[in-house]
């Protein structure tokens, strides 16, 4: 640890990896009833990454070094541009369910008789670019390097070692799993287990394996395609998340209230 | 970035943290907010009549889940509840700090800052409220009038200046207020005290005012 850092140094790891538990909590991945799920709905779930977000910029800055207030700074800007996007993506669904809640979205989603939301689609784009920024893939940042200029996640986490540096990446694989639990449960909310049916709860177990296995193979394949981006490309990429964001809305508000 | 630097220029170097008194107003101001944040119910509770007697209609709905939850329109579509919120994840924190104290007994060894192997830091090196904020300032550039002036890399005692300042500012107000200074300094003649200008104001005054009456 580096000697002239304060507690939060320490400290950080921790609230960082509870945020990601409480917000893992949350999610309907595979029952939906979940015993945290009313302390919360999707816009608490949004603020609750963004505590755990400034949290981990503090303690980037706190050791004092260049590189760390550096990736703070770049965090914050990606951050604060991707944030608006994802509120969007997750009005929609709110709009055409009429709740903010994400089990009442997935209850809903998942049992009702299919229907085609054309919005949804929008949705679905904008949320992937969402998630690859938040989640420091690679168009807009690269979770394996650790070039100077170009890291972003990494350049916050120079300074951990040990069990910390454990922590805040088993924190960054729970937030990943956490967006994929998102996008699932807002975009294919199939097999999800109501709430008190216990025999149902291995076949939903299997489907989100299935689902999540997709995802994964779905985002390496993203990634090996492209190429990463210069941090002021950043803007344009999430605008255009924001942009297909609005755009969905707006055909959703042409479509007329939901049937 | 007051926060942890440390001091870039000599004169700041005497520099003192502000002490407990000075501190306590704005701590009870975020204490304020913490508090406003965890009990929101009881809040809005109290301020119910204000909304009743302005709109003439309270919130009614949001405030009969009780005082754990608060639920806009009904617990169905949306309901937060902020004490059980910070409660899981202080149990959060504990559990996994009391984890990590089970499984790995070490002590932490305290070094220089690692840094990318990066050796010499001086104050320099270290952001500033102007650096954190630049790349924002860069991406929303077109919108802001934004005057530069940019050191030499090689420059051992490097000068940064920007000024920042709304385009709106300059096309929409400026103009307004440059025209009211020339019409009042057109105007200004009038008031230098003449009594024979008064007069001549009063009896234009009046002379308008009976055509006014005739017509």
């Amino acid at each position: 640890m580096a000697r002239d850092a304060s507690f939060l140094l320490r400290f950080a790891p921790y609230c960082v990896f509870g945020c990601m538990v409480l917000a893992a909590s949350i999610v309907p991945m595979v029952a939906t009833g979940l015993p945290f799920a009313p302390a919360a709905d999707v816009i608490a779930l949004v603020g609750l990454l963004a505590t755990a977000r400034v949290f981990m910029a503090l303690a980037a800055m706190d050791a004092g070094t260049a590189f760390g207030s550096m990736g703070a700074r770049r965090e914050m800007l990606v951050a604060g541009l991707a944030e608006p996007a994802l509120l969007m993506v997750f009005f929609m669904p709110s709009l055409i369910v009429g709740s903010t809640s994400l089990t009442t979205i997935v209850e809903t989603l998942a049992y009702q008789p299919f229907a085609l939301h054309p919005s949804l689609a929008f949705a679905a784009v904008a949320f992937v670019m969402v998630l690859l920024a938040e989640n420091a893939r690679i168009p807009v940042d690269n979770p394996a390097t650790h070039l100077e200029l170009t890291m972003i996640h990494e350049a916050m986490l120079l300074e951990y070692s040990g069990r910390y540096l454990a922590l805040m990446e088993w924190a960054h694989a729970l937030k990943l799993m956490v967006y994929a639990g998102i996008g699932i449960a807002l975009f294919a909310p199939w097999g999800v287990s109501p709430a008190g049916r216990w025999d149902l709860v291995p076949a939903a177990l299997a489907a989100l394996a299935a689902k999540l296995f997709i995802g994964g193979l779905a985002l390496a394949i993203l990634e090996t395609v492209s190429a990463k981006m210069r941090i002021f490309r950043a803007p344009e990429f999430l605008g255009m998340a924001f942009l297909l964001a609005v755009l969905g809305m707006l055909i959703l508000l042409l479509q007329g209230p939901p049937r | 970035m007051v926060f942890l630097g440390r001091p870039r220029e000599p004169g700041l170097v005497q520099a003192r943290d502000a002490g407990p008194w000075e501190r306590w107003s704005l701590a009870a101001l975020a204490a304020a907010c913490v508090l406003l944040g965890l009990l929101p119910v009881p809040v809005l509770r109290a301020l119910e009549p204000v909304a009743a007697l302005l709109v003439g209609e309270g919130i009614g709905a949001p405030l009969e889940g009780g005082w754990l939850f608060l639920a806009p329109v009904s617990a169905q579509r949306a309901s937060y509840s902020p004490l059980l919120f910070l409660a899981v994840i202080a149990a959060a924190i504990a559990g996994a700090w009391l984890l990590v104290r089970h499984a790995w007994r070490g002590c932490t060894r305290l070094a220089d800052p690692w840094d990318c192997g990066f050796p010499a830091q001086t104050a320099r090196m270290q952001d500033s409220a102007e650096g954190f904020g630049q790349p924002v300032k860069q991406i929303f550039e077109p919108f802001f009038r934004i005057e530069r002036e940019v050191p030499d890399p090689f420059d051992e005692a490097p000068r940064y200046a920007a000024r920042t300042s709304d385009r709106l500012w300059h096309w929409l107000y400026l103009p307004v207020a440059a025209a009211v200074a020339r019409l009042s300094s057109l105007l200004a003649p009038l008031q230098h005290g003449r009594m024979h200008l008064y007069l001549v104001y009063s009896f234009a005054t009046l002379l308008f005012l009976l055509l006014v009456i005739r017509a």
